[in-house]
Protein backbone atom coordinates (compact mmCIF):
# COMPACT_ATOMS: atom_id res chain seq x y z
CA UNK A 1 0.00 0.00 0.00
CA UNK A 2 1.02 3.39 -1.11
CA UNK A 3 -0.26 7.11 -0.91
CA UNK A 4 -1.68 7.27 -4.38
CA UNK A 5 -2.71 10.23 -6.56
CA UNK A 6 -6.02 9.81 -9.04
CA UNK A 7 -7.56 12.09 -11.06
CA UNK A 8 -10.86 13.39 -9.72
CA UNK A 9 -12.93 12.31 -12.56
CA UNK A 10 -16.32 12.95 -10.38
CA UNK A 11 -15.64 16.47 -10.55
CA UNK A 12 -13.29 17.41 -13.33
CA UNK A 13 -13.61 17.63 -16.94
CA UNK A 14 -10.39 17.58 -18.87
CA UNK A 15 -9.89 18.14 -22.68
CA UNK A 16 -6.54 18.21 -24.42
CA UNK A 17 -5.08 20.56 -26.83
CA UNK A 18 -1.65 20.49 -28.59
CA UNK A 19 0.33 21.85 -26.22
CA UNK A 20 -1.82 22.13 -23.16
CA UNK A 21 -4.63 19.95 -21.18
CA UNK A 22 -7.08 22.49 -19.87
CA UNK A 23 -9.40 21.08 -16.71
CA UNK A 24 -12.33 22.08 -14.77
CA UNK A 25 -13.60 21.53 -11.38
CA UNK A 26 -17.24 21.72 -11.77
CA UNK A 27 -17.94 21.57 -8.35
CA UNK A 28 -14.96 24.42 -7.02
CA UNK A 29 -16.02 27.00 -10.51
CA UNK A 30 -12.60 26.89 -11.08
CA UNK A 31 -10.01 25.67 -13.99
CA UNK A 32 -6.58 25.07 -15.17
CA UNK A 33 -3.83 25.22 -17.76
CA UNK A 34 -1.54 21.91 -17.74
CA UNK A 35 1.37 22.45 -19.61
CA UNK A 36 5.05 21.06 -20.33
CA UNK A 37 4.88 17.35 -18.50
CA UNK A 38 1.59 18.28 -16.34
CA UNK A 39 -0.71 16.89 -19.17
CA UNK A 40 1.28 13.44 -19.43
CA UNK A 41 1.15 13.29 -15.82
CA UNK A 42 -2.66 14.24 -15.86
CA UNK A 43 -2.91 11.34 -17.93
CA UNK A 44 -1.05 8.91 -16.08
CA UNK A 45 -3.12 9.37 -12.54
CA UNK A 46 -6.70 8.44 -14.58
CA UNK A 47 -5.62 5.56 -12.60
CA UNK A 48 -4.34 5.49 -8.94
CA UNK A 49 -0.33 5.60 -8.73
CA UNK A 50 1.93 6.58 -6.00
CA UNK A 51 4.56 9.17 -6.93
CA UNK A 52 7.20 5.96 -6.71
CA UNK A 53 5.08 4.47 -9.27
CA UNK A 54 5.26 7.49 -11.55
CA UNK A 55 8.91 7.55 -11.42
CA UNK A 56 9.52 3.70 -11.97
CA UNK A 57 7.39 4.19 -15.50
CA UNK A 58 8.87 7.41 -16.60
CA UNK A 59 12.22 6.61 -15.36
CA UNK A 60 11.34 3.22 -17.59
CA UNK A 61 10.52 5.15 -20.50
CA UNK A 62 12.37 7.90 -20.59
CA UNK A 63 15.87 8.50 -21.44
CA UNK A 64 16.86 9.85 -18.24
CA UNK A 65 14.87 11.52 -15.06
CA UNK A 66 16.05 14.88 -13.86
CA UNK A 67 17.50 14.89 -10.32
CA UNK A 68 14.91 17.09 -9.31
CA UNK A 69 11.75 14.55 -10.51
CA UNK A 70 10.28 13.57 -7.76
CA UNK A 71 9.97 16.85 -6.04
CA UNK A 72 8.36 17.78 -9.66
CA UNK A 73 5.47 15.26 -9.63
CA UNK A 74 4.72 15.85 -6.23
CA UNK A 75 4.26 19.69 -6.22
CA UNK A 76 2.17 19.23 -9.41
CA UNK A 77 -0.17 16.82 -7.60
CA UNK A 78 -0.25 18.18 -4.07
CA UNK A 79 -1.04 21.12 -5.89
CA UNK A 80 -4.23 19.92 -7.88
CA UNK A 81 -4.95 17.91 -4.66
CA UNK A 82 -5.42 21.21 -2.82
CA UNK A 83 -7.68 22.15 -5.52
CA UNK A 84 -9.73 19.37 -5.63
CA UNK A 85 -9.01 17.97 -8.64
CA UNK A 86 -7.27 14.92 -7.42
CA UNK A 87 -7.75 12.51 -4.83
CA UNK A 88 -5.31 11.36 -2.38
CA UNK A 89 -5.52 8.03 -0.35
CA UNK A 90 -3.72 4.90 0.39
CA UNK A 91 -4.14 1.94 -2.08
CA UNK A 92 -2.17 -0.41 -4.02
CA UNK A 93 -0.88 1.80 -7.43
CA UNK A 94 -2.37 0.45 -10.39
CA UNK A 95 -0.39 2.39 -12.94
CA UNK A 96 0.67 1.32 -16.61
CA UNK A 97 2.66 3.03 -18.86
CA UNK A 98 -0.23 5.03 -21.13
CA UNK A 99 1.20 5.49 -24.47
CA UNK A 100 -0.18 8.85 -25.44
CA UNK A 101 1.04 10.03 -21.47
CA UNK A 102 4.41 8.95 -22.46
CA UNK A 103 4.19 10.20 -26.13
CA UNK A 104 3.18 13.72 -25.02
CA UNK A 105 6.69 14.16 -23.12
CA UNK A 106 8.59 13.86 -26.27
CA UNK A 107 11.45 11.68 -24.31
CA UNK A 108 11.90 14.36 -21.45
CA UNK A 109 10.06 14.84 -18.24
CA UNK A 110 10.25 19.19 -17.99
CA UNK A 111 9.05 20.65 -15.35
CA UNK A 112 4.89 20.33 -15.01
CA UNK A 113 3.21 23.82 -15.12
CA UNK A 114 -0.34 24.23 -14.07
CA UNK A 115 -1.61 27.79 -13.74
CA UNK A 116 -5.25 27.67 -11.84
CA UNK A 117 -7.57 30.49 -12.72
CA UNK A 118 -10.43 31.25 -9.63
CA UNK A 119 -11.62 34.33 -11.85
CA UNK A 120 -14.73 32.46 -11.93
CA UNK A 121 -15.60 31.06 -8.94
CA UNK A 122 -18.18 33.67 -7.90
CA UNK A 123 -20.64 32.03 -11.39
CA UNK A 124 -20.68 28.60 -8.49
CA UNK A 125 -23.20 30.19 -6.16
CA UNK A 126 -21.73 28.43 -2.36
CA UNK A 127 -24.36 29.93 -0.65
CA UNK A 128 -24.32 28.87 3.50
CA UNK A 129 -27.68 27.03 3.34
CA UNK A 130 -25.57 23.92 1.32
CA UNK A 131 -22.66 23.85 4.11
CA UNK A 132 -25.69 23.82 7.18
CA UNK A 133 -28.23 21.96 6.40
CA UNK A 134 -28.32 18.34 4.32
CA UNK A 135 -31.87 19.21 2.65
CA UNK A 136 -32.59 22.92 3.21
CA UNK A 137 -33.71 25.57 5.02
CA UNK A 138 -32.23 28.94 6.29
CA UNK A 139 -33.09 31.73 5.36
CA UNK A 140 -35.77 30.21 2.23
CA UNK A 141 -37.27 27.13 4.11
CA UNK A 142 -39.66 26.15 1.87
CA UNK A 143 -43.40 24.36 2.42
CA UNK A 144 -43.41 20.34 2.57
CA UNK A 145 -42.78 18.40 -0.02
CA UNK A 146 -45.75 17.84 -1.48
CA UNK A 147 -47.38 17.75 -4.63
CA UNK A 148 -50.87 19.02 -3.38
CA UNK B 1 -32.51 0.30 -11.89
CA UNK B 2 -31.95 1.26 -8.40
CA UNK B 3 -34.47 4.37 -6.79
CA UNK B 4 -34.10 7.54 -7.95
CA UNK B 5 -35.83 9.66 -5.74
CA UNK B 6 -35.44 13.17 -7.15
CA UNK B 7 -35.93 11.43 -10.57
CA UNK B 8 -39.21 10.01 -9.53
CA UNK B 9 -40.40 13.79 -8.57
CA UNK B 10 -38.87 15.64 -11.51
CA UNK B 11 -41.32 12.79 -13.55
CA UNK B 12 -44.04 14.07 -11.16
CA UNK B 13 -43.83 17.29 -12.26
CA UNK B 14 -43.84 16.89 -15.87
CA UNK B 15 -47.02 14.63 -15.29
CA UNK B 16 -48.92 17.25 -13.16
CA UNK B 17 -48.30 19.80 -16.25
CA UNK B 18 -48.76 17.90 -18.71
CA UNK B 19 -52.22 17.40 -16.87
CA UNK B 20 -52.52 21.13 -16.51
CA UNK B 21 -52.44 22.29 -19.86
CA UNK B 22 -54.40 19.15 -20.68
CA UNK B 23 -57.39 20.62 -18.47
CA UNK B 24 -56.75 24.38 -18.89
CA UNK B 25 -56.18 24.35 -22.82
CA UNK B 26 -53.27 26.58 -22.36
CA UNK B 27 -52.56 27.96 -25.87
CA UNK B 28 -49.51 27.26 -27.25
CA UNK B 29 -46.74 29.65 -28.60
CA UNK B 30 -43.84 28.08 -31.33
CA UNK B 31 -39.93 29.08 -31.22
CA UNK B 32 -37.48 28.13 -33.72
CA UNK B 33 -33.63 28.81 -33.48
CA UNK B 34 -32.14 26.95 -36.42
CA UNK B 35 -32.58 23.41 -35.34
CA UNK B 36 -33.43 23.95 -32.04
CA UNK B 37 -37.76 24.50 -31.89
CA UNK B 38 -40.03 24.49 -29.39
CA UNK B 39 -43.75 24.97 -27.92
CA UNK B 40 -44.19 27.49 -25.40
CA UNK B 41 -47.12 27.00 -22.86
CA UNK B 42 -47.06 29.68 -19.88
CA UNK B 43 -49.72 29.71 -17.19
CA UNK B 44 -49.51 33.53 -16.30
CA UNK B 45 -49.98 36.29 -18.58
CA UNK B 46 -46.83 38.56 -16.69
CA UNK B 47 -44.84 35.61 -17.23
CA UNK B 48 -45.77 34.94 -20.83
CA UNK B 49 -44.57 38.45 -21.46
CA UNK B 50 -41.22 37.79 -19.29
CA UNK B 51 -40.30 34.77 -21.09
CA UNK B 52 -41.25 35.87 -24.28
CA UNK B 53 -39.86 39.29 -24.66
CA UNK B 54 -36.14 38.20 -25.85
CA UNK B 55 -37.21 35.52 -27.67
CA UNK B 56 -40.22 37.21 -29.90
CA UNK B 57 -38.29 37.13 -33.01
CA UNK B 58 -38.32 33.92 -33.30
CA UNK B 59 -41.72 33.46 -33.18
CA UNK B 60 -42.59 30.32 -35.95
CA UNK B 61 -45.55 28.02 -36.86
CA UNK B 62 -44.23 24.61 -34.93
CA UNK B 63 -44.69 20.57 -35.56
CA UNK B 64 -45.33 18.24 -33.09
CA UNK B 65 -41.78 16.77 -32.91
CA UNK B 66 -40.75 19.87 -31.00
CA UNK B 67 -39.89 20.46 -27.44
CA UNK B 68 -42.69 21.52 -25.35
CA UNK B 69 -42.22 23.80 -22.62
CA UNK B 70 -44.88 24.57 -19.58
CA UNK B 71 -44.02 27.20 -17.80
CA UNK B 72 -46.10 27.79 -14.20
CA UNK B 73 -46.70 31.23 -12.69
CA UNK B 74 -47.21 29.42 -8.76
CA UNK B 75 -49.35 32.94 -7.83
CA UNK B 76 -51.45 33.55 -11.33
CA UNK B 77 -52.24 29.99 -11.97
CA UNK B 78 -53.22 29.25 -8.52
CA UNK B 79 -50.82 26.38 -8.12
CA UNK B 80 -48.92 28.30 -5.47
CA UNK B 81 -45.11 27.57 -4.75
CA UNK B 82 -43.62 24.36 -5.60
CA UNK B 83 -42.41 22.19 -3.40
CA UNK B 84 -38.32 23.02 -2.67
CA UNK B 85 -35.43 20.85 -2.86
CA UNK B 86 -35.99 18.14 -0.22
CA UNK B 87 -33.29 15.16 -1.14
CA UNK B 88 -30.12 14.22 0.44
CA UNK B 89 -27.21 15.09 -1.11
CA UNK B 90 -25.43 12.23 -2.82
CA UNK B 91 -24.00 13.93 -5.62
CA UNK B 92 -21.39 17.02 -5.58
CA UNK B 93 -23.60 18.66 -8.07
CA UNK B 94 -26.29 18.10 -5.11
CA UNK B 95 -25.29 20.89 -3.72
CA UNK B 96 -25.60 23.15 -6.76
CA UNK B 97 -29.97 21.52 -6.31
CA UNK B 98 -28.70 19.87 -9.83
CA UNK B 99 -29.43 16.20 -10.75
CA UNK B 100 -28.32 15.01 -14.07
CA UNK B 101 -28.93 11.65 -16.10
CA UNK B 102 -28.43 11.64 -19.54
CA UNK B 103 -32.18 11.76 -20.54
CA UNK B 104 -33.19 13.98 -17.66
CA UNK B 105 -32.38 16.98 -16.34
CA UNK B 106 -33.78 18.42 -12.67
CA UNK B 107 -32.77 21.78 -11.08
CA UNK B 108 -34.02 23.79 -7.88
CA UNK B 109 -33.09 27.32 -7.90
CA UNK B 110 -33.66 27.99 -4.43
CA UNK B 111 -32.98 32.16 -4.84
CA UNK B 112 -36.43 32.60 -7.40
CA UNK B 113 -37.98 29.32 -5.79
CA UNK B 114 -38.15 27.89 -9.57
CA UNK B 115 -37.65 24.21 -10.23
CA UNK B 116 -36.94 23.41 -14.17
CA UNK B 117 -37.47 20.02 -15.28
CA UNK B 118 -36.50 18.90 -18.90
CA UNK B 119 -37.29 15.00 -20.05
CA UNK B 120 -35.41 13.84 -23.54
CA UNK B 121 -37.72 11.09 -23.95
CA UNK B 122 -40.77 12.78 -23.28
CA UNK B 123 -39.65 16.49 -25.38
CA UNK B 124 -40.93 18.06 -22.46
CA UNK B 125 -39.60 21.00 -20.13
CA UNK B 126 -41.62 22.30 -16.84
CA UNK B 127 -40.62 25.14 -15.44
CA UNK B 128 -42.57 26.13 -12.15
CA UNK B 129 -41.55 29.21 -10.48
CA UNK B 130 -43.14 30.70 -7.13
CA UNK B 131 -44.21 33.89 -8.56
CA UNK B 132 -43.11 35.36 -11.77
CA UNK B 133 -43.69 38.76 -10.51
CA UNK B 134 -40.74 38.49 -8.05
CA UNK B 135 -38.47 37.35 -10.61
CA UNK B 136 -34.96 39.41 -10.90
CA UNK B 137 -34.96 41.94 -14.42
CA UNK B 138 -32.31 40.11 -15.24
CA UNK B 139 -34.05 36.78 -15.65
CA UNK B 140 -35.96 38.54 -18.76
CA UNK B 141 -32.55 38.41 -20.51
CA UNK B 142 -32.43 35.14 -21.48
CA UNK B 143 -35.14 32.74 -20.67
CA UNK B 144 -35.86 29.11 -20.96
CA UNK B 145 -32.07 29.26 -20.60
CA UNK B 146 -31.43 25.80 -18.55
CA UNK B 147 -34.08 24.09 -20.99
CA UNK B 148 -32.93 24.90 -23.80
CA UNK B 149 -29.39 24.41 -22.55
CA UNK B 150 -30.10 20.80 -21.79
CA UNK B 151 -32.24 20.47 -25.06
CA UNK B 152 -29.82 21.80 -27.31
CA UNK B 153 -26.75 19.71 -25.19
CA UNK B 154 -28.57 16.35 -25.70
CA UNK B 155 -28.36 17.01 -30.22
CA UNK B 156 -25.74 18.20 -31.98
CA UNK B 157 -25.87 21.46 -31.01
CA UNK B 158 -24.75 23.70 -28.18
CA UNK B 159 -25.06 26.95 -25.99
CA UNK B 160 -22.22 29.14 -25.82
CA UNK B 161 -21.68 32.47 -23.52
CA UNK B 162 -20.67 34.18 -26.79
CA UNK B 163 -21.70 37.15 -29.21
CA UNK B 164 -22.02 36.63 -32.68
CA UNK B 165 -21.44 39.37 -35.17
CA UNK B 166 -20.52 39.21 -38.71
CA UNK B 167 -21.40 40.60 -42.27
CA UNK B 168 -23.17 39.24 -44.97
CA UNK B 169 -23.81 36.05 -43.25
CA UNK B 170 -20.51 35.07 -42.30
CA UNK B 171 -19.46 36.05 -38.87
CA UNK B 172 -16.99 35.34 -35.96
CA UNK B 173 -18.12 34.08 -32.32
CA UNK B 174 -16.98 36.48 -29.09
CA UNK B 175 -16.23 34.32 -26.54
CA UNK B 176 -15.02 35.69 -22.93
CA UNK B 177 -16.35 35.99 -19.76
CA UNK B 178 -18.57 38.97 -18.32
CA UNK B 179 -16.14 42.04 -18.32
CA UNK B 180 -13.76 41.47 -21.07
CA UNK B 181 -15.53 43.65 -23.53
CA UNK B 182 -17.93 41.40 -26.00
CA UNK B 183 -20.88 43.37 -25.46
CA UNK B 184 -19.82 47.01 -25.85
CA UNK B 185 -18.16 45.63 -29.18
CA UNK B 186 -21.48 43.69 -30.37
CA UNK B 187 -23.02 47.30 -29.79
CA UNK B 188 -20.37 48.97 -31.62
CA UNK B 189 -20.31 47.09 -34.43
CA UNK B 190 -24.02 46.92 -34.46
CA UNK B 191 -23.92 50.53 -35.06
CA UNK B 192 -21.05 50.16 -37.86
CA UNK B 193 -23.26 48.02 -39.35
CA UNK B 194 -22.78 44.48 -38.61
CA UNK B 195 -25.06 42.12 -38.21
CA UNK B 196 -25.56 40.25 -34.52
CA UNK B 197 -27.28 37.19 -33.30
CA UNK B 198 -26.70 38.27 -29.45
CA UNK B 199 -24.27 39.32 -27.16
CA UNK B 200 -24.45 36.52 -24.57
CA UNK B 201 -25.63 33.06 -25.44
CA UNK B 202 -26.07 31.80 -28.75
CA UNK B 203 -26.61 28.40 -30.12
CA UNK B 204 -23.78 27.04 -32.08
CA UNK B 205 -23.49 23.52 -34.72
CA UNK B 206 -19.72 23.04 -34.05
CA UNK B 207 -20.24 20.41 -37.88
CA UNK B 208 -21.43 23.32 -39.64
CA UNK B 209 -19.37 25.89 -38.40
CA UNK B 210 -22.73 28.41 -37.70
CA UNK B 211 -24.37 30.01 -35.30
CA UNK B 212 -27.85 30.65 -34.32
CA UNK B 213 -29.69 33.73 -32.01
CA UNK B 214 -31.09 32.76 -28.78
CA UNK B 215 -31.77 36.22 -27.24
CA UNK B 216 -31.89 39.35 -28.70
CA UNK B 217 -30.70 41.56 -25.67
CA UNK B 218 -27.55 43.45 -25.39
CA UNK B 219 -26.93 44.79 -21.90
CA UNK B 220 -24.73 47.56 -21.28
CA UNK B 221 -23.58 49.19 -18.36
CA UNK B 222 -23.11 52.70 -17.55
CA UNK B 223 -19.24 52.95 -19.12
CA UNK B 224 -20.15 50.88 -22.07
CA UNK B 225 -23.31 53.36 -22.62
CA UNK B 226 -20.83 56.40 -22.37
CA UNK B 227 -19.23 54.62 -25.84
CA UNK B 228 -22.34 54.06 -27.70
CA UNK B 229 -24.92 56.59 -26.51
CA UNK B 230 -27.03 55.97 -29.40
CA UNK B 231 -28.91 53.42 -27.63
CA UNK B 232 -30.21 55.43 -24.77
CA UNK B 233 -33.45 55.63 -26.54
CA UNK B 234 -33.70 52.07 -26.96
CA UNK B 235 -32.95 51.01 -23.16
CA UNK B 236 -35.80 48.69 -22.83
CA UNK B 237 -35.81 48.95 -18.56
CA UNK B 238 -35.14 52.52 -17.94
CA UNK B 239 -36.04 52.12 -14.50
CA UNK B 240 -33.42 49.46 -13.18
CA UNK B 241 -32.08 49.49 -10.55
CA UNK B 242 -28.61 51.55 -9.81
CA UNK B 243 -25.77 49.42 -10.77
CA UNK B 244 -28.05 46.53 -13.40
CA UNK B 245 -27.63 46.78 -16.54
CA UNK B 246 -29.30 48.82 -19.63
CA UNK B 247 -31.16 46.27 -21.65
CA UNK B 248 -31.99 46.72 -25.36
CA UNK B 249 -33.93 44.54 -27.50
CA UNK B 250 -31.74 44.76 -31.01
CA UNK B 251 -34.75 42.77 -32.98
CA UNK B 252 -37.27 45.52 -32.31
CA UNK B 253 -34.84 48.66 -31.79
CA UNK B 254 -31.91 47.37 -34.96
CA UNK B 255 -34.25 45.00 -37.31
CA UNK B 256 -31.52 45.81 -40.05
CA UNK B 257 -28.93 44.48 -38.01
CA UNK B 258 -30.50 41.32 -36.23
CA UNK B 259 -29.19 37.73 -37.57
CA UNK B 260 -30.97 35.15 -36.90
CA UNK B 261 -28.57 33.04 -37.91
CA UNK B 262 -24.14 33.58 -39.19
CA UNK B 263 -21.85 31.25 -40.22
CA UNK B 264 -18.74 31.08 -37.98
CA UNK B 265 -15.37 32.26 -39.94
CA UNK B 266 -12.98 32.66 -36.73
CA UNK B 267 -13.00 32.86 -32.71
CA UNK B 268 -11.99 35.85 -31.21
CA UNK B 269 -11.37 36.51 -27.35
CA UNK B 270 -11.84 39.93 -26.60
CA UNK B 271 -9.40 41.76 -23.90
CA UNK B 272 -9.83 45.44 -22.59
CA UNK B 273 -6.29 46.55 -22.95
CA UNK B 274 -6.65 49.87 -22.61
CA UNK B 275 -4.01 50.49 -25.52
CA UNK B 276 -4.42 53.57 -27.87
CA UNK B 277 -5.10 50.39 -30.76
CA UNK B 278 -6.77 47.39 -30.99
CA UNK B 279 -4.92 44.46 -32.10
CA UNK B 280 -5.86 41.07 -33.62
CA UNK B 281 -2.93 38.16 -32.69
CA UNK B 282 -3.17 34.43 -32.82
CA UNK B 283 -4.16 32.95 -29.73
CA UNK B 284 -4.04 28.75 -29.01
CA UNK B 285 -7.13 26.70 -28.75
CA UNK B 286 -5.99 26.44 -24.97
CA UNK B 287 -6.39 29.96 -24.98
CA UNK B 288 -9.73 29.74 -26.47
CA UNK B 289 -10.98 27.05 -24.87
CA UNK B 290 -10.14 29.02 -21.09
CA UNK B 291 -12.15 31.58 -22.80
CA UNK B 292 -14.84 29.82 -23.77
CA UNK B 293 -15.86 27.07 -21.95
CA UNK B 294 -15.36 27.62 -18.55
CA UNK B 295 -17.55 30.58 -18.00
CA UNK B 296 -20.58 28.67 -20.34
CA UNK B 297 -20.43 25.57 -17.97
CA UNK B 298 -20.69 27.80 -14.75
CA UNK B 299 -23.49 29.66 -16.43
CA UNK B 300 -25.29 27.03 -17.91
CA UNK B 301 -25.34 24.19 -15.30
CA UNK B 302 -25.76 20.35 -16.39
CA UNK B 303 -24.06 18.97 -19.44
CA UNK B 304 -21.07 20.35 -18.59
CA UNK B 305 -19.02 17.33 -19.84
CA UNK B 306 -21.14 17.73 -23.67
CA UNK B 307 -20.49 21.32 -23.57
CA UNK B 308 -16.41 20.72 -23.19
CA UNK B 309 -16.41 18.26 -26.13
CA UNK B 310 -18.27 20.31 -28.65
CA UNK B 311 -16.35 23.45 -27.86
CA UNK B 312 -13.91 21.52 -28.26
CA UNK B 313 -14.92 20.08 -31.28
CA UNK B 314 -15.60 23.75 -32.36
CA UNK B 315 -11.98 25.37 -31.58
CA UNK B 316 -10.63 22.48 -33.71
CA UNK B 317 -12.75 23.70 -36.46
CA UNK B 318 -11.85 27.09 -35.95
CA UNK B 319 -8.87 29.82 -35.81
CA UNK B 320 -8.66 31.68 -32.10
CA UNK B 321 -7.60 35.12 -32.29
CA UNK B 322 -6.73 37.13 -29.55
CA UNK B 323 -8.90 40.40 -29.64
CA UNK B 324 -6.85 42.82 -27.61
CA UNK B 325 -9.63 45.81 -27.68
CA UNK B 326 -8.35 49.56 -27.53
CA UNK B 327 -9.96 52.52 -25.97
CA UNK B 328 -12.31 53.10 -28.74
CA UNK B 329 -15.23 50.57 -29.76
CA UNK B 330 -15.06 52.49 -33.16
CA UNK B 331 -12.12 51.51 -34.22
CA UNK B 332 -12.14 48.02 -32.72
CA UNK B 333 -14.79 47.63 -34.84
CA UNK B 334 -12.37 49.22 -37.75
CA UNK B 335 -9.68 46.40 -36.75
CA UNK B 336 -12.54 43.60 -36.59
CA UNK B 337 -13.78 44.57 -40.19
CA UNK B 338 -10.29 44.49 -41.73
CA UNK B 339 -9.79 40.91 -40.21
CA UNK B 340 -13.14 39.81 -41.11
CA UNK B 341 -12.63 40.65 -44.50
CA UNK B 342 -9.11 38.72 -44.81
CA UNK B 343 -10.52 35.75 -42.97
CA UNK B 344 -13.34 35.26 -45.06
CA UNK B 345 -13.59 31.93 -47.14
Amino acid sequence: MSICYVANTACVAHEAFDEETVLINLERGTYFSLRQSAPSLWLLIQQPASVEALLLVLARELLELPPDATEMITAMLETLHAEGCVLKFEAVPALSADSTAIARLGGVLTAPIVQSFHDLQELIVIDPVHEVHEFDGWPHRPPPFALS
Amino acid sequence: MPLDPIAAFAESLLDRAEGLVAAAGLPGRGFEFGPLRLTLQVAGELYAARLTRAIGFAAAQIGPAALGVVALDGVASGLGPPPGWHFPITLPSHRERLHERPDLTARWDPDTRTWRVWSAPRRLAVIWTADAAALPEWEDSAPLRDVLHWHAASGPALLLHAAVIGREGRGVLLAGPGGSGKSTTVAAAVLAGFSTGGDDFVLVDPVPKRAWALYDTVKLDAASLELVPQFQAAIANPSRRSGQKARIHLAAARPETWARSLGLDAVLLPVVTGAAQTRVVPAGAGEAMRALVPSTVFLLRGAARAVLAKSTDLLRRLPSFRLELGREPQEAVAVIDAFMARTRP
